[in-house]
Formats: C-alpha cells, sequence, structure tokens
C-alpha cells in the first residue's frame, strides 16, 4: 500500500466516524485491532467504544488538522468538538460544548487498521464536566 | 533537507531539554519560531523551559515514534520528571509537591534549513494535573470519572 493509500483508508475512518456509523468504520479495521491508549481490544469493543460516545455527544465531530504517513503508518491531529446532550456513562445530558485536541497513530498491515495509539488533551473535555485545576 | 536530518534536528532539540541547555536552543529554533499551541515565540519559548527545569530539574523526555513527511518531524514522547522545584501554574505559583509525573505528549515541528520555524503539540495535561494532585472533583466529576477518584 502507498502513503496515500493509507491516508485515504485513515479518512474514510474519520467519515464513517463522522456519519456515527461504527460499522462502516469497522470495515475499515482489522479483526484483532488494538487501540494500546484506550485499552480496546477487537471490533465489539471499538464499536461499543464509539457508541458510548455518540450516545452523549450526538453532534460528536473530528476536524482532521494535519495528517502525515510514512511507512506502515499514518498519524492524524484532529479537533473534536461535541455536546454533551444524551447520557454519558450514566450522567444526564448538561448541553456543554466540550473540545478535544489529539494526535491519533495508526498502524496499517494490508489495507486495514491493525493498532492504533492516541495522545488526547482531555483537560478542556473534563473542565466542562465538572472538574477543577487548583 | 531530507526527512532524516529534520528527524534528526528534533531529536536534538529532546536532548537539549534533556540536558537542560538553553544555550543549544537557539541552533535548533529560528528567531522566528512560533508555536500555534501556545502562541508563544522563541524568547517566550525559553523563559517557559527555564521554568520547567527550576520545577522540575529531572525532567526527561524519551522518543517512542518519530515520523516525518515533507518539512514536517512528529514526535510521540514521553516526558517524565520530579516537582521538586516552585512551578507557576496559570499564574498561580505552586509550591513543589515531591510528585513524580509521566505523560505523554506529541509534538509537531516545521522545519526549515535545519531550524523549527512553527510548532505545535498535543499534551496529556489532564494526566499531568492529575498526577501533580491539582485537581478537585465536583459531585458531578465524580460520578462521571469514578476510576480517578479512588
Amino acid at each position: 500500500m502507498s502513503l496515500e493509500e493509507n491516508k485515504a483508508i485513515i479518512r474514510r475512518y474519520y467519515e464513517a466516524a463522522n456519519k456515527h456509523n461504527v460499522d462502516l468504520a469497522a470495515e475499515l479495521v482489522a479483526p484483532d485491532f488494538i487501540d494500546y491508549t484506550n485499552k480496546i481490544e477487537g471490533l465489539e469493543s471499538l464499536k461499543q467504544f464509539g457508541n458510548m460516545f455518540f450516545k452523549g455527544f450526538p453532534d460528536l465531530h473530528w476536524t482532521i488538522e494535519d495528517i502525515v504517513a510514512e511507512e506502515d503508518k499514518v498519524w492524524v491531529r484532529t479537533t473534536v468538538t461535541g455536546t454533551h446532550k444524551g447520557e454519558y456513562r450514566g450522567v444526564p445530558p448538561t448541553g456543554e460544548k466540550i473540545t478535544m485536541r489529539c494526535v491519533d497513530i495508526w498502524r496499517i498491515v494490508d489495507g486495514k487498521i491493525a493498532e492504533a495509539w492516541a495522545v488526547d488533551d482531555l483537560l478542556d473535555f473534563y473542565k466542562k464536566l465538572g472538574i477543577r485545576v487548583t | 533537507m531530507s526527512s532524516e536530518e529534520n528527524k534528526a534536528v528534533v531529536r536534538k532539540a529532546i536532548e537539549t531539554v534533556n540536558k537542560q541547555d538553553l544555550s543549544l536552543v537557539d541552533d535548533l529554533v529560528a528567531p522566528n519560531y512560533f508555536d500555534h499551541t501556545t502562541q508563544q515565540g522563541l524568547e517566550q519559548h525559553k523563559k517557559f523551559l527555564a521554568m520547567l527545569f527550576k520545577g522540575f530539574p529531572d525532567f526527561h523526555g524519551t522518543i517512542e515514534d518519530i515520523i516525518a513527511e515533507g518539512d514536517k518531524v512528529w514526535a510521540h514522547v514521553t516526558f517524565t520528571g520530579t516537582h521538586t522545584g516552585e512551578w507557576n501554574l496559570f499564574g498561580v505559583t505552586l509550591a513543589p509537591t515531591g510528585k513524580k509525573i509521566t505523560y505523554k505528549s506529541v509534538t509537531i515541528k516545521r522545519i526549515v534549513d535545519g531550524k523549527m520555524v512553527e510548532g505545535w503539540a498535543v499534551n496529556d495535561m489532564l494526566d499531568f494535573f492529575k498526577q501533580l494532585g491539582a485537581i478537585e472533583y465536583t459531585e458531578k466529576a465524580r460520578k462521571l470519572f469514578p476510576q480517578d477518584v479512588v
């Protein structure tokens, strides 16, 4: 696979995520997928993780700010926005608008997403949902 | 400059942080450097590093992974340090807590003629503040993030 083909797979993945279509996203992912940061293993676990967020934040949206590729990896810098309009982990909607800044690192094997790592700045997200930095 | 040469610049910058040697910064960073995440230039960047070295005298970065394309280099870094000095947090001075912290970061640098000209970063600041004990949970947050309040 070329670097541009690998990037195209990742772009399609975010498009599916923006449609909140976990089945469409899962078509791009290998069955033995591992996300080391979010401790996700396999497709069912990935779908559950997505659906938990989509329920809590029905307008959750990823914007790709920058994307690069080398060898079998694609790195993406994103801004994620959403409004807490649904129940999230048992907490009723607060109406808070949240913004997260993230870098996702993907490894692609034979045209499927096989591994992932992420660095997320969740400080704003947690602040909106009730933490204070003292 | 090749991608490998650009990566070498970023590797040197992390070594500079690890040696806590501010005199090396000018060799690696262009005078017109701008960091889009902090909205700061070179002089403010140096001040930030000096403050960091004071607050965390053993501050250290380990590159976990590094990638380059075009004129950009992205590095996934684990930073560690012990908070044994005064640290100024958003204008509020935090006395040394003695806490050892570890947090992940992805730093992105644009490099022109062997020097960094632009930067972006995503730092896991939540993890950083959690480990410093600088986070307070409201009742709502306790319910949302029970794993954090044990």
